[in-house]
């Protein structure tokens, strides 16, 4: 391809299948599809009117749009330009993506029709950045061929979330990715005949394994719609899916749709999991619905690209392997050392918080203040600190046992529950409030409890709906004289959390 | 306005909304409760009631922000 050698770019990834299959498709949306050759060309031309309205090179590009064919063609232009992609979510709340935008230092937004009402809201609010329309043809001068990149520039941007309501943004380097990437096609087969399903929002990092994995094979990406849980079996059989990849909610889902029966899937050749524990039951389950299908628990924070861990399932040994119900998460990927750290700061052999440093680290937040307490030093490197206690297996596999802080995971989304309950307390009249969580047929929601003026719930969700992702609202909101105390004179978590689930 | 059977329905995915409150046709249904997870559940109950089927393309969130949004986006498969 034009004289493109930058092999670590992760744009370098759809170039190979765009040379292995120009005219296939590399994204279908519905009855939207578009070509490798189209989607190339489309992001060339993005791209080159990126680079119009900078006047130079982007630091960084935002892309503020749906899960539509469009926003893939933004992600690639921002590669293209030789920027930082930071994909964001139009549905997030107003005043957190402005928060994004600026944290990112974005020069430019690409946007469909849904993000550019949002960006003309912030651009009110005093933040006003340049937007290009991804659903209108660009205008200007497309590019010949992606900008060159650096191995240690940095490839897309990802926010977490932070304890006070403010994002955390996690910087990910084309060397990062490389590495990443040159594993995953190691450890699958995948081809041009595979089709990807595409579960995960564009601003998860597990969107860019889907992306990425396809576009290196020559493979298509399937965005797919809430319609397609009502009947999946019938989605993959219609699409030909052959990879699939999701939440274990995504399991929970299908199960309670009469989806999950042995054999109900047999397009599938491989079933990944991430973003939550997958409970060994769900694993056996969807492995007898997929039987043709390798299914894997694979994990990773956000931090460490992507995943960085990985358990194959196998239905004669991994149910032995579960701890607490819970399929291993297996072992560390090549390149990358570990090291688990007990309460008390020593290093253990058998259990303790996981602790990563290998060539899939982050540099560092985007925001140095957000490093603190979150890596460790030794050995003269630094060490992320995952925050997740994990037990070795007696084979040498991992197995996750739970969160050291109050860090929880709602579908896949991380969130600190003093987030919650600080959106909550900044509600009037709300004087104090505890969140927790509570599992409802495999899945984990969110419970708040407060003190202080008793308020209609939907005033309440009204209201954190405007700081709050909605994949994070609360599923109920109780009112509290006040609230129970352990014998240290704390709030009882543990006692709201049993009340939350009906135990009490 | 919309029949008996799609306000039982619809009432049966609002955790928020309080016994006896009315629904109204702007009534804001994120803020009564309806999440990404229940509004499957709610197409499910949709299509079985009125034997019909949604498109994909029907599944933007604006067809699913109030109660009107949602019957005339009902009407339009019927």
């Amino acid at each position: 391809m034009t004289g493109v050698t930058d092999d670590h770019a992760l744009y370098a990834r759809f170039l190979r299948g765009l040379a292995l299959a120009p005219d296939r498709p590399a994204v279908r949306d519905g009855d939207r599809v578009l070509t490798y050759a189209e989607l190339h060309e489309h992001a060339l031309r993005l791209a080159g009117a990126l680079l119009d309205v900078v006047g130079a090179r982007p630091k960084a590009v935002g892309v503020l749009a749906g899960k539509s064919v469009e926003s893939y063609a933004g992600i690639l232009a921002g590669l293209y330009s030789g920027a930082a992609v930071a994909p964001l979510h139009p549905d997030f709340p107003v005043e957190r993506t402005r928060r994004m935008l600026t944290a990112a230092d974005v020069s430019v937004v690409l946007g469909d029709a849904h993000g550019r009402r949002m960006l003309d809201e912030i651009a009110a609010s005093g933040t006003d950045i340049p937007v290009i329309g991804l659903d209108r043809p660009a205008a200007g001068t497309a590019l010949d061929a992606p900008l060159p990149v650096a191995p240690t520039d940095i490839a897309y941007l990802l926010f977490t979330s932070g304890s006070t309501g403010r994002p955390k943004g996690v910087p990910i380097t084309h060397a990062s990715t490389a590495h990443y990437f040159r594993l995953m096609d190691e450890r699958y087969d995948f081809g041009p005949d595979d089709v990807f399903s595409q579960t995960f929002d564009l601003n998860f990092d597990c969107a860019m394994f889907d992306m990425f994995c396809a576009w290196g094979a020559g493979a298509s990406v399937h965005p797919v719609p809430a319609t397609a849980y009502l009947d999946l079996p019938a989605f993959l059989a219609e699409r030909r899916m052959t990879v699939w990849f999701s939440t274990p909610s995504g399991i929970v889902l299908v199960r309670k749709r009469g989806g999950l029966t042995p054999g109900s899937m047999p397009t599938l050749r491989w079933s990944l999991f991430a973003g939550e524990a997958l409970r060994g039951d769900d694993a056996a389950d969807w492995q007898a619905a997929a039987p043709g299908s390798t299914l894997e628990n694979i994990y990773g924070p956000t931090e460490l690209t992507i995943t960085v861990t990985g358990h194959r399932w196998s239905p004669e040994t991994s149910p032995g392997l579960c701890v607490n119900g819970l399929a291993p998460i297996g072992t560390v990927h090549e390149g990358h050392d570990w090291l688990l750290r007990t309460a008390d700061g020593e290093h253990s052999d058998t259990e303790g918080e996981l602790c990563i440093t290998g060539p899939q680290l982050t540099s560092g937040y985007l925001d140095p203040d957000d490093n603190e307490g979150r890596f460790l030093h030794h050995d003269s490197r630094g060490w992320y600190r995952t925050g997740d206690r994990v037990r070795v297996l007696p084979n040498g596999e991992l197995v996750y046992l739970g969160r050291l802080d109050s860090q929880v995971q709602v579908q896949g989304w991380r969130v600190e529950l003093a987030e919650i309950e600080h959106a909550l307390r900044s509600c009037p009249g709300v004087q104090d409030a505890v969140a927790v969580t509570r599992t409802v047929e495999g899945t984990t929601e969110l419970v708040t409890f407060y003190t202080g003026v008793p308020t209609q719930q939907a005033e309440l969700a009204g209201r954190l709906r405007r700081v709050l992702p909605s994949g994070l609202l609360p599923r109920e909101y109780r009112h509290v004289e006040d609230f129970p105390l352990n014998s240290n004179r704390k709030v009882d978590r543990a006692r709201l959390a049993r009340e939350a689930a009906g135990i009490d | 306005m919309w029949d008996e059977r799609f306000e039982t329905i619809l009432r049966k995915h609002l955790p928020f909304l309080p016994d006896g409150a009315q629904l109204t046709e702007g009534s804001d249904l994120r803020d009564l409760g309806l999440d990404s997870l229940s509004m499957v559940d709610l197409l499910a109950s949709l299509e079985s009631t009125y034997q019909v089927r949604f498109r994909d393309d029907m599944l933007s969130l604006g067809n699913f922000a109030t109660p009107g949004a949602l019957w005339a986006t009902l009407s339009s498969v019927t």
